[in-house]
């Protein structure tokens, strides 16, 4: 995947579970588990900026780019 | 609930009977109990004047319905509709010179006529104006549509009952030879009405599945199991097409077949738009679904 999520790094340096961090962010457990593993197909700007609020942290080191470019899926 | 269903059910059909059958003869007797209770003398003819003042006024009863609407004035048509078939009634030669001796049924037939489309019409337009604010929709439609199968369902059976009835009966009056054998001519005409019949049952039935395809769309209009239904339904729709124009052509056949042994044929050439259309307005609508599927789905997953 092109864009990678780093949130479990980000939730073992803060020493925040992830359920702690779904009841801040106000998102369930399920879209968490998406977003971790990495299937989510987007985040809106919205959930990015309380996830890092409450993580104390920069987008760039909650999602980073590996410099590939995915093929989109419904294009091909 | 199911005998509630159930009368609900009749009660459109009980009253369209009541609707054409009552004027026929009750209306004509209540302008001459009318006349003459009025020429009964000055009580007598208060009291004409008081029944028909009740019953000119008896369409105010749909201003007990909640809220007020732009179409109410179509009440006080109603009401001036009773009262002049009513006045004509009482006093038939007013409306006529002749006033032969059918006048009062026609004159009932077009009274009750012209009374039940404006009452019918009120209630129509207030019901769609109250639409807009239903808090079911998809309900509503589905009854909507409920009844209206039911209704049409009834008429088309009545009408085509009363119509194969006619036809046998001028049949058996134009038959003037005894030795006639009129078995294969009365057995075409039943198959033929009920050839004529089928369709706009089928039709009703369709009407009853888009009902419930309205009421699972308002609950989840973007699950596998609504476009499933709704494919159903078109794929239906194309059936009952289909049995629709094979019914028509084989009615047809049937009569040239036995064209030497008829006294009298109907043919008819029908095609069955309505039920064409809804079969590929369905078929494009299972296309959008499945389309609104794909964006819901992809929309699940962006967090």
């Amino acid at each position: 995947m092109a864009i990678t999520v780093h949130l479990n790094e980000l939730l073992k340096a803060r020493n925040m579970t992830g359920k702690e961090l779904c009841a801040k962010v106000g998102i369930t457990e399920a879209n968490l588990s998406i977003l971790r593993s990495g299937k989510a197909s987007g985040v809106r700007f919205h959930t990015i900026n309380k996830i890092c609020y409450y993580l104390d942290c920069d987008v760039g080191d909650l999602l980073r780019f590996d410099g590939q470019l995915e093929e989109d899926e419904n294009e091909t | 609930m199911k005998t509630k269903q159930a009368l609900a059910y009749l009660l459109p059909a009980v009253l369209v009977v009541l609707a054409v059958s009552v004027p026929l003869d009750a209306l004509p007797r209540l302008g001459l109990w009318l006349r003459e209770l009025s020429l009964s003398g000055g009580p007598g003819n208060a009291w004409a004047w008081a029944i028909a003042a009740f019953l000119t006024a008896l369409p105010a009863l749909g201003l007990l319905w909640r809220g007020r609407s732009c179409w109410d004035w179509l009440l006080l048509l109603a009401s001036l509709e009773i009262f002049g078939g009513l006045y004509f009634l009482v006093n038939p030669t007013l409306l006529h010179p002749l006033a032969w001796e059918d006048m009062g049924r026609l004159w009932s037939l077009a009274v009750s006529g012209g009374v039940s489309s404006t009452l019918l019409g009120w209630a129509a337009l207030r019901g769609l104006g109250r639409t807009g604010r239903a808090r079911s929709l998809g309900q509503t439609l589905e009854r909507l549509l409920s009844w209206s199968a039911v209704l049409l369902g009834w008429l088309a059976a009545w009408s085509q009952g009363a119509d194969l009835l006619d036809q046998i009966r001028i049949l058996q009056a134009g038959n003037t030879h005894p030795d006639t054998n009129l078995t294969p001519t009365l057995c075409v005409l039943c198959l033929l009405a009920a050839a004529n019949l089928i369709p706009t049952l089928l039709g009703c039935a369709a009407l009853r599945w888009g009902g419930t395809l309205a009421r699972v769309l308002e609950t989840t209009p973007f699950s596998e199991e609504t476009v499933a239904l709704a494919e159903t339904l078109s794929r239906r729709c194309g059936q009952i097409a289909a049995a629709s124009v094979l019914l028509c052509a084989g009615g047809n056949l049937l009569q040239m077949l036995l064209f030497p042994m008829l006294y009298s044929v109907r043919l008819r050439v029908g095609f069955p738009f309505a039920t064409v259309l809804l079969a590929v307005g369905l078929r494009l609508l299972c296309r959008y679904f499945r389309q609104a599927k794909a964006v819901s789905d992809d929309n699940e997953t962006i967090i």
